[in-house]
Parts: structure tokens; C-alpha cells; sequence
């Protein structure tokens, strides 16, 4: 089965223009060996902004989460790996651990495939940036990837 | 017959990106002297609850939620700023889009104790559309000041504390708030509102309808969402014109007269439909040029998708074609220089070839 790396996008979210987004999204995607599948999506962060880690205890800032919509082709292998320069500290203002990624953050996670490719899945990832003065809400970036 | 299934192609794709995006969009920019908004909560949780504001009286409304660091670091700030001008100056801390129960909030409050020693309240959607959303803020802590006529002396995300001991010696503050926010189309492509969900819900049960034609279960859905939630149906609004515009198309331009006499949120959103309408009535493509022309337009939606498209494809219904190819080329070239533009440069472009072959 002849498997190509491909890369596909990230639905757009907005209609305004992404330039003014402090957070920008990108996905990637690579063949692995018995068909499996390596899925990045990288946020470059603006500077003087963070977005939060996925691993992080309740109660605080909004952790990072990635969800997949269900296709019984497409088996999710653990949870995303963070590849990025992580920032953790005791925050006294939330009164836990805290983790955070400035300039640029992949979450990379592993995919198997079952049946005939090109596989399509789609997915959303929730994330919260903050700079030293605001916090955007939470928002959701939804993502369509192409496994082939 | 290409052209057309192309364009209502495009059409149904910008709105279901809103959709999915932008349940509620900018609406009109909130401005310094303007009379203040009412105040309207779910719950107070601190303080004695305030239903208007009194005159002599000046007023902070500030707004948090438990997930914002810089929010809570601010709170201290605050509850000094209450002490210092205990009398003359009221705060009230307005918790929204926060996901968190009311009990969880209400804990963080009191846990909170002498660091958040003014009233609180929790939204119940109004405030964050009738101040959050016109502020064009980008996030959160934004903070508003009421000055002692009840309208609003100032807003932002820093500076409160200069703005406050202005406004309580009754001096004026100028509108930076304006100049440090250039026409940035307000924070409303990131909200992920506490009705999202049912939004999305019944955006998806709709938008169905429409693919099929079926726009008379719309306008019922329509209706009981009206009946069980004011918000989501504010939010679902677009699909609805989308169905009455087709079902009854008298009824829609009296809706669509309304709401830009209202000047209402979804004005750009719903000129988008028309626009992309054909064989409408006249007054319809009229009536969204003269909304659309840059003189008229909102200073937050002048460099926006909908309005720069919208025109020249006005233009363009009304048989000006020349002007729409000016408008739209204008536009295109502006894309040009902005990094990111390029997805919206490929549609611009293909829709400029459409207008030169029927020149």
C-alpha cells in the first residue's frame, strides 16, 4: 500500500482575518510502519502570549484538549505527546502546577488505520491563550486531516 | 447554471464556517459617552444587587471568569480601588463565559474573601452581549466606567485606576480606548459561549432543513427555540432569514429593513445572504449597498469579508458590473499584502472572473 506524508489544513475558523489571532494552527500528517500515522498540530503562539499544556489538574486554567470525531477506521494510540519548550511553576494565583508553551507548541499523536486509505479525520482542538494582561476564552479550532 | 450552484455553494460554506464559528458576530462598537447599557445578571453572588445605575454615582463593571490568571491577579486591585472610594465608587465583578457550575464560582468567591471585596454577579448572557461583545475587547479583564449621568466614561483592558480618579473628580477621559483598539472586529470569531453547544445543535438540524429545501420546518424550529431560548435563537438567527428569504421574501425584507434600522449584530451577516441571492426584488440589493458603502458601514466591519465582498456583489445584482469589478479588484489587491490572505484572495479572485465575463 503506497503511503504518502500529506498535509492537509485546518479549517479556518474565523472570516476575519487569521493575522490578528495570537494562536495559529497548522496540522501535518506522516506515514508511519503497519499502518500507523503520525498526526502534528502545531500552534505558533505570538509572542508574549502561552497557551496551557493538555496535562494539568482541574480547577485552573483551561487545559489544552484534543478530540477526534468517531471513524471506527481511524484508532487513536494513547494521547498527545507536547514537543515544545514547557514552562512549568507553582502558580499561587490558581494554587497549582501550571503548564504553559510560548512561541510554538506540536501535539503529536499517533494514529492507527484500519481498511482502505485515504482515511479523512476530523477532529477539534480546545485551547486558552493568555498574555500578561488578557485571557481569550477558550475557543475551538477544528481540524480536517487526510491519511493516505 | 455552474455559476449559480457555485455560489450558493459559497455562500452556505461562509455560513456554516459562522456557524461553527461565530455564533454571535460583531455588532456595533460601543461608544465612550454613550448611555451605559442596563445591568442585567442571572445571580448576584457578593454585595447588594443593583438594577440601575444612580445618578451622582460612578460605576466599575468588571469582567472575569475562574479560568483567567490575569483576571483574578487584578481582583486585589479592585477591591482596593472599592475601599478607596468607598461611596463614591461602586465595582462590581461580572463573572462570564465561564463554564464552571455557579456553585464552584460562588466557592471561588468566597474563597476569594477580602481580595475580591466588591459585588459579584454572574452573567446571564446580556451582559456579555449588551458590553462584552461591542467592547471589541480581545479578552479578559475588561473593565467599563459609569460615570455619574450613567453613561459610559471609559473601557479597556489596562488603565482602569487613571480612568476612575478622572471620572470621579468629573474630569473627562479621553477615548484611547478607541486608538489602542483599532477597528479589530471585536472578540466574537473566539467565543465559546455557554449556549455553543445548543447552537451548534440546532444549527446542524437546520442547516439539513435547508440543504433540502424544507425551509417551512425552519421557521417552526425557529419558533420553539424562540419559545425555549432567546439566546440560541439569536444565535441560529442567519439560518432562519436564510429560510424566510426563500418562504416568504416579504416578510424577510421587513425583517431585513429592521434590522438595519436596529442596527442590529447580524445586519452585515444577513446582507451576506442577500446579496448572494439572485432574482431578489431591488430594494433588497438597495438596501444592502446603501448598508455596505464605506461611508455607512461600521468602523469595526469596514475590512471585513462580508462587507468588502457584500458590496461589489450588490453592485453587481443591481447590474453596476464596472463598479463591482473596481470594488472587488480593490479588495483583492489589499488581500494581497496581508499575510494569511491567501484562501480569501483564491474566492475573491474567482468570483472577479465571474463579474468580468458578464461584463
Amino acid at each position: 500500500m503506497k503511503k504518502i506524508a500529506s498535509v492537509l489544513f485546518i479549517v479556518l475558523t474565523a472570516l476575519a482575518l487569521k493575522a490578528q489571532q495570537p494562536v495559529k494552527w497548522t496540522t501535518s500528517a506522516k506515514a508511519l510502519k503497519d499502518n500507523k500515522f503520525e498526526i502534528r498540530l502545531t500552534a505558533k503562539i505570538s509572542e508574549g502570549w502561552y497557551i496551557y499544556s493538555q496535562y494539568m489538574a482541574a480547577n485552573g486554567p483551561i487545559p489544552t484538549s484534543i478530540s477526534y470525531e468517531k471513524n471506527p477506521q481511524v484508532e487513536a494510540l494513547g494521547k498527545a505527546m507536547e514537543v515544545g519548550v514547557l514552562r512549568q511553576k507553582y502558580d499561587s494565583t490558581f494554587g497549582m502546577e501550571i503548564k504553559v508553551f510560548l512561541g510554538q507548541v506540536e501535539f503529536v499523536q499517533q494514529v492507527a488505520v484500519k481498511g482502505n486509505l485515504p482515511v479523512i479525520l476530523d477532529g477539534e482542538v480546545m485551547y486558552m491563550g493568555c498574555n500578561a494582561e488578557v485571557c481569550m476564552p477558550p475557543q475551538v479550532e477544528k481540524f480536517k486531516i487526510t491519511l493516505k | 447554471m455552474r455559476n449559480s450552484f457555485r455560489l450558493v455553494k459559497r455562500a452556505f460554506l461562509m455560513m456554516c464556517l459562522g456557524f461553527f464559528i461565530i455564533p454571535v458576530y460583531g455588532q456595533q462598537r460601543m461608544k465612550i459617552g454613550q448611555k451605559a447599557p442596563q445591568i442585567q445578571v442571572r445571580t448576584w453572588l457578593k454585595g447588594v444587587p443593583v438594577k440601575e445605575f444612580a445618578t451622582g454615582k460612578v460605576y466599575v463593571i468588571e469582567f472575569w471568569a475562574t479560568w483567567c490568571k490575569p483576571c483574578i491577579e487584578l481582583m486585589p486591585e479592585l477591591s482596593d480601588l472599592a475601599r478607596k472610594y468607598k461611596g463614591k465608587v461602586e465595582v462590581i465583578g461580572i463573572n462570564i463565559l465561564d463554564h464552571s457550575p455557579e456553585a464552584k464560582i460562588a466557592a471561588f468567591v468566597i474563597n476569594m474573601g477580602d481580595k475580591m471585596e466588591y459585588s459579584v454577579a454572574l452573567d446571564d448572557g446580556t451582559m456579555r452581549e449588551n458590553w462584552f461583545l461591542p467592547s471589541g475587547s480581545r479578552g479578559i479583564p475588561v473593565s467599563f466606567v459609569i460615570d455619574q449621568r450613567g453613561s459610559v466614561a471609559w473601557y479597556g483592558n489596562n488603565g482602569l485606576e487613571e480612568a476612575v480618579a478622572k471620572v470621579v473628580k468629573g474630569e473627562s477621559v479621553t477615548s484611547f480606548t478607541d486608538e489602542a483598539n483599532p477597528s479589530t472586529p471585536g472578540i466574537t470569531e473566539y467565543l465559546f459561549m455557554p449556549e455553543s453547544e445548543s447552537i451548534l445543535k440546532a444549527s446542524e438540524k437546520l442547516n439539513a432543513y435547508i440543504r433540502n429545501k424544507e425551509y417551512k420546518k425552519v421557521l417552526l424550529m425557529y419558533e420553539r427555540l424562540s419559545n425555549d431560548s432567546a439566546q440560541v435563537a439569536r444565535g441560529v438567527f442567519s439560518l432562519y432569514f436564510e429560510a424566510l428569504i426563500n418562504e416568504n421574501p416579504q416578510q424577510a425584507f421587513t425583517v431585513y429593513k429592521n434590522l438595519i434600522q436596529q442596527k442590529d449584530r447580524w445586519q452585515y451577516w444577513i446582507s451576506w445572504i442577500v446579496v448572494h441571492k439572485m432574482n431578489l426584488d431591488k430594494e433588497f440589493y438597495l438596501l444592502a449597498k446603501a448598508l455596505l458603502e464605506p461611508a455607512s458601514v461600521d468602523r469595526a466591519w469596514s475590512g471585513q469579508t462580508l462587507v468588502r465582498e457584500g458590496l461589489p456583489e450588490a453592485y453587481y445584482r443591481l447590474g453596476e458590473k464596472s463598479q463591482a469589478v473596481i470594488l472587488l479588484q480593490k479588495w483583492i489587491d489589499e488581500l494581497k499584502q496581508i499575510e494569511g490572505g491567501e484562501m480569501l484572495v483564491k474566492t475573491a479572485e474567482s468570483r472577479l472572473k465571474t463579474y468580468n465575463e458578464n461584463l
